[in-house]
């Protein structure tokens, strides 16, 4: 799939696609949704949840 | 043929209206240099105008239109640049009317004093602004 489908199959612009594989942007709940079902996966594991968490919490310790 | 877009569709064609008067009085005058590159500018924005009518009757395109629109970082990145457009604006009134303060007590200049009360008047109507809209959307 490319990022012109994808971002045809969420109704948002390539550009959003993009920032969001650099990590220049994190998506809405909503978007977030979207994507999870388009590749079949949950929203915690499309968005690294646990590990971000993991490094907020080793950021917090330091 | 259908028009996709009619706001955008009837925005043009009224510009266009417009700028088609303009130019036919600008011909009924002397033909000078503004007259010449004012028709010039005039042709230019026309071209551009009908771009916009065509846009606004493909389906494809009013959709691309729509998803520019509805993109939600194109939403954040739009909100974002008119929060710091006008903090810029903000602040820029508030040393604009420090400045005009101090060099008044420095060369005691009546115009520098009015034009200080105009930045400081400018600056707490931007504070008064941002007092309510904070209000507003604390609310809300």
């Amino acid at each position: 799939m490319t990022q012109q489908e994808l971002a045809k199959a969420v109704q948002v612009t390539s550009r959003t696609i993009i920032s969001i594989e650099n990590g220049q942007y994190n998506p809405s709940l909503m978007l977030a949704y979207k994507l999870s079902l388009i590749f079949d996966v949950s929203v915690e594991e499309l968005c690294c949840l646990e590990d971000n968490l993991k490094g907020e919490k080793k950021g917090g310790e330091l | 043929m259908k028009i996709y877009s009619k706001k955008n569709f009837f925005m043009c064609l009224v510009c266009i209206s417009m700028i088609v008067v303009g130019i036919t009085r600008s011909f009924s005058r002397d033909i000078t240099v503004f007259n010449l590159l004012n028709i010039l500018a005039s042709i230019t924005l026309i071209g551009y105008l009908i771009y916009g009518i065509k846009r606004s009757m493909s389906k494809k395109d009013h959709d691309e239109d729509v998803i520019e629109e509805m993109d939600e970082r194109n939403r954040y990145v739009k909100e974002k640049s008119r929060q710091m457009s006008f903090l810029i604006i903000e602040n820029t009134f508030g040393i604009m009317a420090i400045t005009c303060i101090l060099l008044t007590a420095v060369f005691g200049n009546q115009y520098l004093i009015i034009s200080g009360l105009i930045f400081f008047l400018l600056w707490a109507f931007s504070l008064v602004v941002n007092f309510f809209t904070f209000l507003y959307y604390d609310k809300n």
